[in-house]
């Protein structure tokens, strides 16, 4: 088991990449201190990882919040004793608006979750990796930062700017012993995205099967990856595996786009 | 899926090229220790040989086959005796390579200086990955990893045949996935930076009598430009090897994982 005794922190709990992120790592030996706004998902989830045997804190956490962010990193603490992975997950989704129609305000909504609550958590988590003297942060990006797309401009930013903020931390961090690493996901195949082509389906008559292949079609391995196989580059990064590993940023996208 | 405690590698069998002392021995000790079965092969016997035995006596299953991948002929060998031996291949992992002689300098060169890093490094990788992506389709896929090198975005001077030909080689990995992912083949670089080991102790007593300083000042220099603070060991980079090489990555195809202390970010 990859992370055996490791005592990780998953934000941005719902039904999606963050349940698989904290399902993967509670079946590779982890106890588990997840956050999410949403108190359902994180009691589900909750469940689902004691379910597997792991100990498991749900903290409700707007990672907007400072204080909230504290609570969750001392909740690790608090039940474990410390904190050896973070996985930045949570996210908020773009105003999918043209920019030159978009209020400025919606961006700096999105750039205020993605990049200012991602390092208000990562800055709350320092202090106890630091201490110990080794710790991994995982932040999950996007392929928009690859393959810029019309009307997802403020998610685009927001994650371009997360991602030069965690080669910044990888060198400032490295002589502690913290490694920070990237993972770039594209089109996942889960709940998210199924609900969207279902939607569609409704609204345009565009079959999930017809919205699946056209996506796929791009890929080289001719498949919408599964939110469990982004999840494993995050266990990979989480555990010993990728020790010598740090500011490098890994795309999970089956082919579409190569980095 | 690197879910449970279940090896990575059960029932596979990897081949591995250029396995001598150094990260090729490092990498099949890791795939052999995934579970895979492990055909391992250099241009001498007196390189994998040891390799060989080493696996066997940690409980692995293994078997060694010389070949010099400029040579054709010698690479259809090494693939039919892999079959031979263990029925298919599922993972290549291309880690055999040629310097030319770095310590000349561009200015004034022979450019038949740069023939032998590209017959090997880029042509004799090609051949083998392309005598082997047949068993990989009759398997209903597989994977291959190039092991490249930090040289390819971050050259040193002196090194501009084996950069150049590792460069090469990184396009050549993209148009392969592209190519052959279809057949559930991936294709994917590791590019490890410096390697703790005796061509690097080489190369910092060169440096260092340039420079005349002490070779321990080149190395310490090295390892406080790296944001880890040190220089990583085969052993250390193997597991990224892994990794891409296993069903953890199935969805990665096309990229290059670089392993090198945090030295360059990407």
């Amino acid at each position: 088991m990859l992370l055996e005794g490791k005592r990780c922190i998953v934000s941005g709990i719902g039904p999606g990449l963050g349940r698989e992120i904290a399902l993967l790592f509670a079946r590779n030996g982890a106890d588990l201190a997840i956050g999410a706004r949403t108190e359902s998902y994180l009691n589900e989830v909750a469940q689902e990882v004691e379910a597997l045997g792991q100990k498991v804190v749900a903290i409700p956490t707007d990672i907007t919040n400072s204080e909230q962010c504290d609570a969750l990193a001392a909740g690790c603490v608090d039940a474990f004793g410390g904190i050896d992975v973070v996985v930045h997950n949570a996210f908020a989704p773009d105003a999918f608006q043209m920019f030159e129609d978009v209020d400025l305000d919606a961006w700096r909504h999105i750039v205020d979750v993605n990049l200012f609550g991602t390092l208000q958590l990562t800055k709350s988590i320092i202090p106890t990796m630091k201490k110990q003297g080794s710790g991994s942060m995982v932040f999950v990006n996007s392929m928009i930062v690859r393959k810029i797309l019309p009307l997802q401009g403020g998610y685009a930013v927001s994650k371009a700017a997360l991602m030069t903020a965690a080669q910044v931390l990888a060198k400032e961090l490295g002589p502690y012993g913290i490694r920070v690493n990237s993972i770039v996901p594209g089109w996942m195949w889960g709940p998210s995205v199924e609900g969207y082509f279902k939607m569609m389906e409704k609204q345009t008559g565009k079959t999930v099967k017809a919205s699946y292949d056209e996506i796929a079609s791009a890929m080289p391995l001719g498949e919408i990856p599964p939110d469990e196989d982004c999840a494993n580059a995050a266990l990979f990064f989480a555990s010993e595996m990728s020790r010598v590993i740090t500011g490098q940023a890994l795309d999970v996208n089956g082919g579409e786009v190569f980095h | 899926m690197g879910s449970t405690t279940k090896k990575l590698l059960i029932d596979q069998v990897a081949m591995v090229s250029g396995v001598g002392p150094g990260l090729g021995r490092a990498i099949a000790l890791a795939l052999a220790a995934e579970g895979a079965a492990v055909v391992v092969s250099a241009r001498n016997k007196t390189s994998w040989e040891p390799v060989v035995a080493e696996i066997r006596a940690a409980g692995g299953v293994a078997v060694g086959c010389n070949s010099d991948i400029s040579d054709s002929k010698q690479v259809g060998h090494l693939v039919h005796f892999a079959v031979q031996e263990f029925g298919g291949i599922d993972v290549l992992v291309n880690n055999a390579f040629t310097e030319e002689d770095w310590r000349d300098p561009f200015t004034g060169f022979d450019p038949e200086r740069w023939r032998a890093p590209i017959a090997v490094n880029l042509m004799g990788t090609l051949a083998l990955s392309q005598a082997v992506v047949p068993h990989l389709k009759s398997r209903g896929g597989g994977a291959i990893v190039m092991v490249t090198t930090l040289s390819v975005k971050n050259p040193v001077p002196l090194l501009a045949g084996y950069a150049t030909s590792k460069g090469a080689l990184t396009t050549a990995a993209q148009v392969l996935a592209k190519e052959l992912g279809h057949h559930h083949i991936r294709v994917n670089c590791v590019a490890p930076g410096h390697i703790d080991g005796g061509s690097l102790n080489e190369y910092f007593a060169f440096v260092g009598a340039q420079r005349a300083v002490d070779p321990a000042v080149v190395a310490g220099e090295v390892k406080s430009q790296n944001p880890l603070g040190r220089i990583a060991t085969p052993a250390e980079i193997a597991p990224a090897v892994v990794f891409l090489a296993s069903p953890m990555a199935r969805m990665i195809t096309g990229q290059t994982l670089n392993v090198n202390c945090g030295r360059t970010l990407g």
